[in-house]
């Protein structure tokens, strides 16, 4: 039975009353339970491992980049094309589509839902003839490396609930996020850098936040939380040595710090003692390779221009993709990219524009690029947000705006690299882009299809917290086959 | 349907066969042991003799209508028309003589307790097949014969481009349920089924397979009829499961061909499973790493190998796959991988200085899928130097400073699909070349 990746010899509160109330029975039924623990017939060749040792089966991707887009992109003036919606815009939702279902607080009370089609052009792009709006042309351009999926699903409405549920696999705070599960998995690849990293593009916070318990480790060992790397001159903070202090006297610092750590742990048997310690070394490492990472400026001009020219200033997303595919050069399992302000309620073309100049050019750079340098082999993309947005209009549509709620119910994601079928559509939804008509892809089949390709059967990774054992997918996920190369 | 006389009254030769069995067991028991004679004893062979003629005319109308391998059914019949014979003999004995005793008689009626012992086992081989008995003999007996239970064939051990169809898969299945009757002895209904040859020439009725169509064929439609059909195959034994009668409908829907690898045929998702199943053989789409294993590695090995600056992850819980990563930025000397050589799939030496010695290395690495060669210092000669691996599946040579030499030695990679060329020599006019030698090969040279 174990707690956290140090398992065996160390006892918190909890774990010493468990084995001792209830003694060798609890042990015996423990290794009958959890056989992935307790039954070590597979022995970890793992170097850096994680708990598992080595994966469940042979992984496909060794990382993955998930680029997280805030707010509920709007699949229909994206990638989910239904030219019924402007053929019929400005007549009432049929009842038979939209009938029975929840809406938000901030267009049920509206008097009638009236249809609204994208305002933006669409077009077949690539070989695969993916439908890509004249938002995105960047995009357009590497449709033939992308699968979509434009039938994934999730059970809240509401942006945080929502985004909660798509990183961790519950509505409820407290769970570890993907990146905190993966990491208490696989362990990491490059020990000088944490395995699981978070970028969130700079000045973008408007009416949804976004909280760090997003990337938080909820009830693992806190050596797996996100680390998050800011623009500017202190990228992790605190991280830097304080003026006066030279790299040899940290050193010895915690050097000491170390003996005493061992010292308290030694008497009282705290794993997260262990896991503090193991957080002060990494910092120690980190103040060399961090700095190292975020100095972008030695990337050649063709890069610069490949990426956008926002990628010169820090803490843009452009920025940022840079940042994400150094960090895949240096191996770091999971780099979460976070962009906000998707919530087009109103004046939606003005926004989805702004959006997407934003982030369309910068992810069809990172893709091309880790493709050119052969990352894509090995490292697993995913562009997408928390939930989809409504075929009707939320308030009146003018001539050159109107806006579109939440909408649960659909949406669109885009997959690229390791594992994936190339040049691939997913799943479809009815004319009028509301509900899926086939191959429905919920988030939880979403998570358990991101953990299959890193090697996870997602139903024997878990954690035994307050006598249940959680896992990322809950009790549900079912890994999408289809999708897979 | 129509009313059969002999199939009718034939089917009442197990009945009737044991009458005789019974009467002349006891008669010789009375004979024997209770010295008695006379009259009863008369009447005793008299019935003996009757219900054996019986037994012998529905014995003989039964194999009109049945198809029995003719060696054994050959000894049954004369066996017993002996019997009957000699029932006969004793009654005129009786009849005729006073003196019944004499060693010639007591040979006599030894031989035809010899006689009912093996003609009875015979007919019980014909009706229930030649393994009926000893299949539930107590092991050591059935050793003492040289017995072999059948057991499920494993063909696991053989790799997947060998297995032939018709030798490997559906042969065994005829061996065990055909070729006992139809073989160059007893080719029942003149067919052989123990060679190919012979099976190709087909029966006294011709062909028996009809390349490509199944229904046509005599010999799928006798194992896949009714069982209550009298031409249902095989008329003794365990008929052929479900699933053989699958394979061998798909084998002959294939062409019926003898020599084609079960690799190269078309594979319904059925069919594979059925493979599986009865083989142990996994012919399911999955990349190989997937299905064979490495040797086993020692734990002392890994770890003091991961002392000397490289990263091990295993590939999966059981299949003993490893990828190498390097932890320090320079390889001087071997790699020092001779101990688990077929165990590495990738190799990863990115962003470091390699010495001459690891290209040797390299070429050992038969298993190898993805060779991550990026920002080392790797020139043209090194690659020349690596021996075509057969499964490498993607070589990264990005930021190197090799050129249009490689290509042409990559194209002898057979399983070779991705090489990486951004910013080395390579021209577009050597991969122009490539293409036209190897189309399968895609070469990433930079986005634009």
């Amino acid at each position: 039975m174990s707690y956290c990746g140090n398992e065996n010899k160390n006892y918190n509160r909890r774990a010493f009353l468990a084995k001792t109330s209830l003694g060798l029975g609890a042990m015996a039924m423990g290794s009958l339970i959890n056989p992935l623990i307790a039954n070590s017939k597979s022995k970890p060749i793992n170097t850096f491992g994680g708990i598992l040792g080595n994966p469940h089966f042979a992984p496909k991707a060794k990382r993955v980049i998930y680029l997280f887009q805030s707010g509920g992109p709007s699949q229909a003036e994206l990638f989910d094309y239904k030219p019924i919606l402007e053929k019929l815009q400005g007549t009432n939702m049929p009842e038979s589509v939209i009938a029975g279902q929840r809406l938000t607080g901030m267009s049920s009370g509206q008097a009638s839902y009236r249809v609204v089609g994208s305002k933006f052009k669409f077009d077949k792009h690539g070989e695969s003839g993916a439908w890509v709006s004249e938002l995105m042309p960047h995009t357009a351009k590497i449709v033939d490396e992308l699968c979509f999926i434009k039938s994934m699903n999730t059970d809240a409405i509401n942006h945080d609930p929502a985004i909660t549920f798509i990183q961790t696999g519950s509505q409820f705070p407290g769970r570890p996020s993907i990146g905190s599960w993966l990491s208490y998995g696989l362990g990491s690849d490059n020990e000088n850098l944490p395995s699981f990293v978070v970028l969130v593009t700079k000045g973008k916070q408007g009416a949804q936040p976004l909280y760090s318990r997003l990337w938080g480790n909820g009830f693992l060992p806190s050596q797996y939380q996100g680390v998050q790397f800011r623009a500017g001159k202190d990228p992790v903070l605190y991280l830097d040595n304080p003026p006066g202090v030279s790299a040899d006297n940290r050193r010895e610092q915690l050097d000491y710090i170390d003996k005493l750590g061992r010292l308290s742990h030694d008497e009282n048997g705290d794993p997260e003692i262990l896991s503090r310690m193991n957080q002060y070394e990494m910092a120690f490492r980190m103040q060399t390779s961090v700095p190292e990472i975020m100095n972008i400026s030695k990337e050649p001009d063709h890069i610069y221009k490949m990426y956008g020219e926002d990628s010169k200033i820090p803490g843009t997303y452009a920025a940022n993709c840079l940042l994400a595919r150094r960090l895949a050069e240096r191996d770091v399992k999971f780099i979460q990219l976070y962009h906000q302000g998707w919530d087009a309620h109103g004046g939606l073309p003005g926004l989805m524009k702004r959006q997407c100049k934003e982030t369309d050019q910068p992810t069809a750079a990172l893709i091309s690029d880790l493709k050119q340098r052969g990352l894509l082999e090995d490292t697993l993309v995913i562009w997408g947000g928390e939930f989809g947005r409504t075929s009707y209009s939320q308030g009146i549509i003018t001539a050159d705006s109107y806006g579109r709620d939440h909408h649960p119910k659909c949406f669109s994601i885009f997959m690229a690299g390791a594992g994936i079928k190339k040049g691939f559509s997913f799943g479809s939804t009815d004319e009028f882009g509301y509900n899926i008509t086939s191959n429905s892809v919920h988030v939880h089949d979403f998570q358990a299809t991101l953990m299959h390709l890193l090697g996870i059967d997602h139903e024997r990774l878990n954690f035994k917290y307050q006598g249940r054992r959680f896992r990322l997918t809950d009790v549900h996920g079912k890994v999408v086959n289809e999708i897979l190369a | 349907m129509e009313f059969d006389f002999s199939a009718f009254i034939g089917r009442f030769h197990p009945l009737i066969v044991h009458l005789p069995i019974g009467i002349i067991i006891i008669t010789l028991i009375i004979e024997f042991f209770l010295k008695s004679s006379g009259k009863i004893i008369t009447w005793l062979w008299f019935f003996s003799f009757a219900t054996a003629l019986v037994s012998i005319f529905t014995g003989w109308q039964l194999s009109t209508v049945s198809f029995y391998s003719e060696s054994t059914l050959f000894w049954h019949k004369w066996l017993g028309i002996s019997i009957c014979g000699i029932s006969l003999f004793f009654m005129l004995i009786n009849i005729f003589f006073e003196q019944k005793k004499g060693l010639l008689l007591n040979i006599f009626r030894g031989l035809l307790l010899v006689l009912i012992t093996i003609g009875g086992h015979l007919g019980g081989q014909l009706t229930h097949g030649n393994d009926y008995l000893i299949e539930k003999a107590p092991v050591v007996f059935q050793k003492m014969v040289g017995y072999q239970p059948p057991s499920k064939i494993d063909l696991s051990s053989m790799h997947l481009d060998s297995v032939v169809t018709y030798e490997d898969l559906i042969f065994p299945i005829l061996d065990q349920k055909c070729v006992q009757c139809h073989n160059p002895k007893s080719s029942s209904g003149g067919l052989d089924i123990s060679t190919k040859e012979a099976l190709f020439k087909g029966g006294k009725n011709g062909e028996v397979i009809i390349a490509g169509n199944s229904e046509e064929s005599d010999l799928f439609h006798r194992v896949s009829i009714s069982q209550s059909n009298p031409k249902f195959m095989p008329t003794t034994g365990v008929p052929m499961s479900f699933f053989e009668v699958e394979l061998l409908k798909w084998w002959i829907e294939n062409g019926a061909d003898y020599e084609e690898k079960t690799s190269s045929t078309e594979k319904s998702e059925e069919i594979i499973r059925i493979i599986q199943k009865n083989y142990n053989l996994d012919f399911s789409p999955r990349p190989w790493y997937e299905k064979e294993k490495a040797p086993e590695l020692l734990d002392s090995v890994i770890e003091n190998f991961s002392k000397t600056g490289f990263k091990i992850s295993g590939s999966s819980s059981d299949n003993n796959f490893i990828e190498i990563g390097l932890t320090k930025t320079e390889v001087d000397g071997s790699l020092g991988i001779d101990k688990f050589i077929s165990n590495v799939i990738v190799l990863d030496l990115k962003n470091s200085i390699l010495s001459e010695q690891c290209f040797e290395d390299i070429s050992k690495l038969k298993n190898l899928i993805r060779l991550q060669l990026q920002g080392t210092n790797t020139r043209s000669e090194n690659i020349l130097q690596i021996e075509p691996l057969p499964r490498l599946e993607a070589i990264n040579l990005f930021n190197t400073k090799v050129d249009d030499e490689i290509l042409n030695h990559l194209s002898k990679f057979p399983a070779l699909e991705r090489i990486y060329t951004w910013q080395t020599n390579v021209s577009a006019s050597g991969i122009e070349n490539l293409k036209s030698i190897r189309p399968d090969i895609e070469v990433i040279s930079g986005i634009e």
